[in-house]
């Protein structure tokens, strides 16, 4: 890791973007699918089942969201990063099979957590290629058919859009206490953008008010706002992970711990990882 | 109108009826106890209830406002603990990080104005920061009863402990995933790697080794007693210790 990471930088997530990913992803739980069902009995299938994997992977992902912690610099795209991620999930899913295929106490719930967890973290780790931000200036009466990404990249939007009007409605002190913008995008005219209520433009692009500058005093009229467009044709899966924890996280509340016959003991003659 | 200049008039006869509840509990005298310490809530209840209506915002922007949430919540925990489990000593222990809370705003007050940026005027603002606020609560109970297991070595209360971090564990998941959809309704993220959240993220991953620890039924108690504290301390830093880091000053959760 540490010599990739030396030699090549980040890891060329760019390279993975669809339909790699998708490739990848399907070929990868394949994979595990056919390790689990014909060779259960294996030293890997037993290994990525085990209680140890679960410690051990949780404590990596834990030392790299520490490291990241105290880090002024983003380390999510390292080798580092990516391999533990990796791992992770592929534990997870492995979990679930075994989850899926056996009778277990509070199944409902581990599913739920379980499957959430894998979902979120798969959304964001596999969609993160083809994620794309970019953030335009729109002000005047100016129409504007390019954008800017984090890199400083510009690109056509392919569709012109333009700011029809702009209102602001601020504090006693001059703070702004809401702002809207109504903007025409492409044929599409009469699209009221606010903070927090983003445009849906299509299935995997939306449209955010991320700020306004150079506001008249009387809070209408000329002005300049910045629209983001956010491509993220991954975020049903992150936003169906994030549902499955939520209602884990309220059979949590309302189950409370394992019972004591429900604890994950070792039976007479049988390793842990048989369980 | 109720406003930051009236805290200490109901910040001194809610410790004291809190404290009179602790005393009684002490003494297990049970009734005295719940009453008296549900009367010290109620008086703090009604000074949030009457600032939030004098500011016409929700009193959750400033580190201070969350301050008296936690001490809010921490009495509530410390009270619930109590009457579920009858520890006499708890409700004493969590008095006191409420009444240090409570102090430092009376002693260090902030603008608690009335103005309140654009990305926090949702519907997510209330729900996430007050089911933020119960799971520390919750944990900050926890970690008591950790501190007092390894104080007086034993494995008394690790079954209490367990079950204030599945409770706390289910609403720091709430509060953190109510934050990502909220996240990407006004950033257009779920998740950003922000400093807050990366540390969100830290005590979650925690959380969840104590959980799998104590399912798996590995390490001793002594090791389940430490990993509570160190949530407890992951906790701190996701509040506000997070503020002092260097890349703090990139944050988006900046109010």
């Amino acid at each position: 890791m540490a010599a990739c990471q030396a030699i090549f930088g980040d890891f060329p997530a760019d390279f993975f973007a669809f339909p790699v990913n998708l490739a990848v992803m399907l070929l990868w739980m394949a994979v595990l699918w056919v390790l689990f069902r014909e060779k259960p009995g294996s030293a890997a299938v037993r290994l990525l089942l085990s209680a140890q994997s679960t410690f051990i992977l949780i404590a990596a992902f834990l030392a790299c969201c520490l490291i990241q912690g105290f880090s002024p610099a983003r380390l999510t795209g390292s080798w580092w990063f990516v391999s533990v991620t990796f791992a992770l999930l592929t534990h997870l899913f492995m979990v679930l099979l075994r989850g899926v295929s056996r009778p277990r106490p509070h199944r409902i719930r581990f599913l739920l957590n379980h499957c959430g967890l894998f979902l979120a973290i798969a959304g964001g780790f596999f969609g993160s290629p083809d994620l794309r931000q970019w953030k335009t200036v729109l002000s005047g009466t100016e129409t504007v058919s390019e954008a800017v990404d984090r890199h400083g990249n510009v690109t056509d939007t392919g569709y012109g859009m333009r700011l029809s009007r702009l209102h602001v409605d601020e504090y006693e002190n001059g703070v702004p206490m809401n702002y809207e913008a109504a903007i025409s995008v492409g044929e599409q005219s009469g699209i009221v953008l606010k903070v927090n209520h983003p445009y849906r433009l299509s299935w995997m692009d939306d449209l955010y008010l991320t700020g306004i500058t150079d506001y008249g005093r009387d809070g209408a009229g000329t002005g300049s706002c910045i629209v983001e467009i956010v491509r993220q044709p991954w975020k049903y899966a992150e936003w169906t992970g994030i549902l499955m924890l939520i209602s884990g996280a309220v059979l949590l509340f309302l189950q409370g711990p394992a019972g004591r016959r429900d604890r994950r003991t070792v039976p007479d003659g049988k390793k842990e990882e048989d369980i | 109108m109720v406003s930051w200049d009236s805290f200490i008039l109901f910040a001194i006869p809610s410790v004291i009826l809190y404290m009179a509840g602790a005393a009684a509990g002490w003494k297990k005298s049970f009734g005295p106890a719940v009453a008296l310490s549900t009367g010290g809530i109620i008086v703090l209840a009604a000074f949030i209830a009457a600032f939030w209506a004098g500011l016409h915002r929700p009193p959750m922007r400033t580190l201070g406002e969350t301050r008296l949430w936690y001490a809010f919540f921490m009495m509530i925990s410390g009270l619930l603990v109590f009457a579920r489990w009858k520890y006499r000593w708890i409700m004493l222990f969590s008095a006191l990080p409420a009444i240090v809370f409570m102090t430092m705003n009376v002693l260090k007050p902030e603008i608690h104005d009335m103005t309140l940026m654009p990305a926090l005027q949702s519907g997510w603002f209330v729900p996430h920061v007050t089911v933020y606020m119960m799971s520390y609560s919750l944990m900050g109970c926890a970690a008591i009863l950790a501190c007092a297991g390894l104080i007086r070595k034993t494995g008394e209360y690790i079954d209490t402990a367990d079950s204030l971090m599945y409770i706390g564990t289910a609403f720091l998941t709430l509060g953190m995933l109510s934050g990502a959809l909220w996240a990407k309704e006004a950033w257009g993220m779920y998740w950003n790697w922000d400093p807050k959240e990366t540390w969100a993220a830290i005590t979650w991953c925690l959380c969840l080794l104590y959980v799998h620890l104590r399912l798996y039924r590995r390490g001793n108690t002594g090791t389940a007693y430490i990993l509570l504290i160190l949530i407890f301390i992951g906790l701190q830093m996701c509040w506000y210790g997070v503020n002092w880091l260097p890349a703090s000053g990139e944050s988006m959760h900046v109010y």
